[in-house]
């Protein structure tokens, strides 16, 4: 059992890792953004193996299935033959590796100084198998006020969004 | 009808082939899907004795076709690769659906919520699949066809989210189990929330119409059209396979998955462990039999003849193994028993879906997306708090849970029938009611 997880994890951290690169560098938008959904993909895949099934679901929930959707339906409305000839990585390629660069070294540099300190604990091996209660016992327990604070938030949004969406003038039908 | 091997025009009147999902798309005609109409033109390359064999000629026709590309400028890959992804997002639901107390491939513990998950998915599907063909119109049916899923998708984990209150687990296995303890199925305690996730699975599944969500008469579904090779053939067993994930999930959230009607009824013969009501199936499968054995044996025209032979005998050993396993160890029974009733649900609900494309016309689609957003998810809301309601009352107020779920549901219906009276979602309805 520890082999194979060992096998999928590398599997899929390649999987998320090469979709990442692919994503980055297709020419073609919608090709880039289903890459994008493999990677989130194999993440989800990562976070089953390390038995975080409700992060799992949440994840592949929100990100794939919600804000992926989004996403492919914007680029699939837009012409995606004009997105596909935008002559790209043109004058931002030097500002890009650059940053690219730093980001790298700064990186790079705080592995470096906090070798010691960035091992991690040793995993509890009996990890709850219930983590969707769990985290429901949490958010109604110890954090229902930001809960709440947050559902109001997601609320206002929302109400927001219906009526920016409604031109002016529109009745309400 | 003389003892001689049917005609051609005979053969084609005899229901004696099922259509087969394979070989055509998910523009069967609703009365092929029920059997109703034999295949209107098989190409009669088979012996007549072996014309039982005619949908996997068939299968193997559609595997060996060409691939077919719409325009010069389509998206191959992306064409290529959408009808696997749906095949296998369909199939993956089916780790989780318990079919019998035996047979389940994971009891994972987000059960309900990873089916839902990954069915969301399914756009995935139908997007890419109508994008990457290169037609505007399809282009605009692939959209129409994920306005359509999201708003039933929304609706119908609404109405699955009124079984949790219940059963307190997402788990498959323990939503079963809960249905066991509390000696009823959940669709007697939420009825409409059985009610909106039905809806909601007839439209997901495109089976509520006569046409799916893509079709105006030039908006066509690129995924279906264009692809008449072996992805065509994984898109429609996509399509097939999605109602079956549809039904599995009603039979096991509402329909008390593989527990047997009056699970909680346990009186036993004396003297031995069978019980009274286990062996109601095996001689309901036995009769069956031996109708089917006694029909085949009329003169009539041999396929007819053959077909009914074969489902006798079928059934004959079903019903030798629902009644043998009654004397056998109580997993062994429990696990056939639980397989048994598991199918025959799932198999009722499917045939219901199919019923009700084939009996009712379709309805444009922005109707139905309209009523989605008007009156299903409002009702599915206000059908989850009356039965938060309902349940606090039965559990804390010691009412009887009968007598709350009927308050209940008279309640959201009240409420749904409002919705549906006072919103104009329907405006061909209004005039139609004179409203």
């Amino acid at each position: 059992v520890i082999v194979l997880n060992t096998i999928l994890f590398y599997f899929l951290s390649a999987l998320a890792v090469g979709s990442a690169v692919m994503m980055v560098t297709r020419r073609n938008i919608v090709h880039g953004a289903i890459f994008l959904m493999t990677a989130l993909l194999a993440t989800a895949g990562i976070f089953l193996l390390l038995q975080a099934e409700l992060l799992f679901i949440v994840q592949i929930v929100l990100c794939a299935g919600g804000t992926m959707v989004l996403f492919v339906l914007v680029i699939m409305l837009v012409n995606p033959n004009i997105t596909t000839e935008l002559v790209k990585f043109t004058r931002q390629r030097f500002i890009a590796t650059a940053l690219t660069v730093v980001l790298a070294a700064q990186v790079l540099f705080a592995i470096f100084v906090g070798r010691t300190s960035l091992r991690l604990p040793a995993m509890q091996l009996s990890i709850s198998p219930k983590n969707a209660e769990a985290v429901g016992d949490a958010l109604f327990h110890q954090f229902i006020v930001p809960f709440e604070i947050v559902s109001v938030l997601l609320l206002v949004a929302m109400i927001g969004a219906g009526v920016m969406a409604k031109r002016r003038g529109d009745a309400i039908r | 009808m003389a003892d001689h091997s049917p005609t051609k025009a005979e053969a084609a009147e005899q229901p004696d082939h099922a259509p087969d999902p394979l070989q055509s798309g998910s523009e069967v005609p609703a009365q092929d899907e029920l059997g109703q109409r034999g295949s209107p033109q098989a190409p009669e390359f088979l012996h007549p004795r072996l014309r039982v064999l005619q949908p996997v000629a068939d299968d193997v026709k559609v595997l060996l076709k060409k691939d077919g590309w719409s325009a010069a400028s389509a998206d191959r890959v992306t064409f290529w690769i959408a009808p696997l992804s749906a095949v296998i997002i369909a199939l993956l639901t089916y780790l989780v659906l318990p079919v019998g107390p035996a047979f389940q491939t994971s009891d994972l513990n987000i059960g309900l919520l990873f089916i839902l998950g990954i069915s969301s998915l399914t756009i995935y599907r139908i997007v890419p699949g109508n994008w990457s063909s290169e037609h505007r119109d399809s282009l605009i049916g692939a959209l129409r066809s994920a306005a359509q899923f999201l708003s039933y998708e929304t609706a119908a984990a609404l109405g699955l989210a009124s079984v949790l209150l219940l059963s307190g687990s997402l788990s498959t296995k323990e939503i079963v189990q809960a249905q066991l303890d509390q000696g009823q199925w959940f669709i007697f305690y939420v009825p409409v929330g059985f009610l909106i996730f039905f809806i909601c699975s007839l439209a997901t599944t495109n089976r509520a119409r006569v046409s799916p969500p893509e079709t105006n008469s030039e908006i066509v579904a690129a995924h279906v059209m264009e692809n008449r090779n072996f992805h065509g053939a994984l898109d429609s067993l996509a399509e097939y396979a999605n109602i079956i994930v549809a039904a599995g999930i009603a039979t096991t959230v509402f329909l008390g998955g593989w527990l047997r009607p009056l699970a909680s009824y346990r009186d036993r013969f004396p003297g031995t462990s069978v019980e009274l009501l286990d062996v109601l199936p095996g001689l309901a499968v036995a009769a069956i039999s031996a109708y089917c054995l006694r029909s085949g044996r009329r003169p009539q025209a041999k396929i007819r003849k053959a077909v009914m032979n074969w489902t006798g005998g079928i059934c004959g050993v079903l019903a030798a193994a629902l009644l043998g396993t009654l004397f056998a160890p109580e997993n062994a029974m429990a696990g056939v028993h639980g397989a048994f009733w598991f199918v025959v649900k799932v198999g009722a609900y499917m045939y219901f879906c199919l019923w009700i494309r084939f009996a009712f016309p379709g309805l444009q689609f922005d109707r139905w997306t309209r009523r989605s957003w008007r009156i299903l998810i409002p009702a599915a809301f206000i059908n989850l708090i009356t039965a938060a309601m309902a349940i606090l009352a039965s559990q804390d107020g010691g009412l009887p849970m009968r007598f709350t779920t009927i308050v209940a549901t008279v309640a959201t219906l009240g409420a749904a029938a409002w919705l549906a009276k006072d919103s104009p979602a329907d405006p061909v309805a209004q005039t139609a009611d004179g409203g």
